[in-house]
C-alpha cells in the first residue's frame, strides 16, 4: 500500500518530513497530479476499513467519522485514519509510442 | 497493522494549517471538495490582510492579491499572479484534473469599478470548462460599513444582470455572497463568490 511512509521509503528518507510531505502534494494536488487519496481507518480492536471515500472527505472536512461496521461515531477519528495512495496516471501525461 | 502515518501525525509534522483545510485541499477526491477547502483557506489569507490593515493601507490591488497568492504557493498550492488565462488574471490556482479557480481583485471605489470586475471574470477570465466553474470577486473594502457595501453591490448585481442569481448570502455572518450565472462561452452554470475584505482602519485614537 502506497502510504506516506512507502512513498518517503521511496525516496530513499528515513522518516516523513515537511519536505516530503510538501512532495507528496504536489503528486496529489498539482496539475500534474499522479496520486489519489484514500483513507484506512484502524479500529480500536485493530481491525481495518478502507473508507468510502465521502466518509473520507467528510472526515478531512470536519473531523468526524462514523465507524462503518457499528454505525457509532469514531471518537479522535484522525488518529486513527491513515491516507493511502492509487496512481492514476492521467492520460495527457502519458508518452506517445513510437 | 497497515505502516503509514494518521491524519493526526501529519498534523504534528506540518502543523494544523488553516484547521485542517490544506490537507483537505490536497487530498481532495474531486473538485467540489477542492474549491470547499480553498475557500477556506483563502479565508485565513484575507483574515491576514485584515489583521494588517494599518500597514498594508498603501498597497494597490497588485500588492495585496501578490501577499494571498504568496501564501497559497507557501502551501504548496499552485497559485500564480496576473496568468494569462483570456487576459491578466489577479489570482489563478491550478490543480489536478483540469482544475481551475480565479480571482479578481478591485480595491473599492465606486461600483462600476465593481462592474468592471464582474465582467472581466465572467466574460474574459471563466473558461468554464470542467473543473473550472468556480471564481471569486475580491473586493478590497477602505470605507467603513463593508457588509453595506456588499449589500448595495449585491442589489446592483441582481438589478442589472438579468440572468444572474444570489444561491448563498453569508453578507451578515461572513461578508460574502455567491452568484450563480449562464456562462455565455459554454452555456453552463459558473459560481462566483463575492467576498468583501474590510481592510477599512481609521481607529478614534
Amino acid at each position: 500500500m502506497l502510504t506516506y511512509n512507502a512513498l518517503s521509503g521511496l525516496a530513499g528518507r528515513d522518516k516523513v518530513d515537511t519536505d516530503m510531505v510538501s512532495a507528496i502534494n504536489f503528486l496529489t494536488s498539482s496539475r500534474w497530479a499522479l496520486l489519489e487519496a484514500h483513507g484506512q481507518f484502524v479500529a480500536d480492536d485493530g481491525s481495518e476499513f478502507s473508507l468510502d471515500d465521502d466518509d473520507f472527505q467528510h472526515l478531512l472536512a470536519t473531523g468526524e467519522l462514523i465507524h462503518p461496521a457499528t454505525g457509532d461515531p469514531v471518537p479522535d477519528a484522525r488518529t486513527k485514519v491513515m491516507p493511502y495512495f492509487v496512481v492514476n496516471f492521467p492520460a495527457e501525461l502519458e508518452v506517445q509510442a513510437g | 497493522m497497515t505502516d503509514g502515518v494518521t491524519l493526526a501525525q501529519l498534523e504534528g509534522i506540518i502543523g494544523n494549517l488553516c484547521d485542517g483545510a490544506v490537507l483537505q485541499y490536497h487530498l481532495a477526491k474531486d473538485h467540489s471538495a477542492r474549491v470547499e477547502a480553498l475557500e477556506k483557506i483563502l479565508e485565513f489569507s484575507y483574515a491576514s490582510l485584515v489583521r494588517n490593515s494599518h500597514l498594508n493601507k498603501e498597497q494597490g490591488e497588485d500588492e495585496l492579491s501578490v501577499t494571498i497568492v504568496e501564501q497559497l504557493r507557501s502551501l504548496s498550492i499552485q497559485a500564480t499572479h496576473d496568468t494569462q488565462t483570456g487576459g491578466h488574471c489577479d489570482i489563478h490556482v491550478e490543480g489536478k484534473d483540469h482544475f481551475l479557480w480565479i480571482g479578481e481583485a478591485k480595491i473599492h471605489k465606486d461600483y462600476e469599478w465593481l462592474v468592471k470586475g464582474f465582467l472581466q471574470l465572467s466574460t474574459r477570465y471563466a473558461t468554464g470548462g470542467y473543473g473550472q466553474d468556480h471564481g471569486e470577486i475580491v473586493i478590497y473594502c477602505r470605507v467603513r460599513d463593508g457588509a453595506h457595501v456588499l449589500s448595495k453591490w449585491k442589489d446592483l448585481v441582481e438589478e442589472q444582470e438579468a440572468e444572474i442569481s444570489v444561491v448563498e448570502d453569508k453578507i451578515e455572518e461572513r461578508l460574502w455572497f455567491r452568484t450563480k450565472h449562464k456562462l455565455n462561452r459554454t452555456g453552463l452554470p459558473f459560481y462566483i463568490r463575492h467576498r468583501l475584505i474590510p481592510l477599512f482602519h481609521e481607529p478614534a485614537r
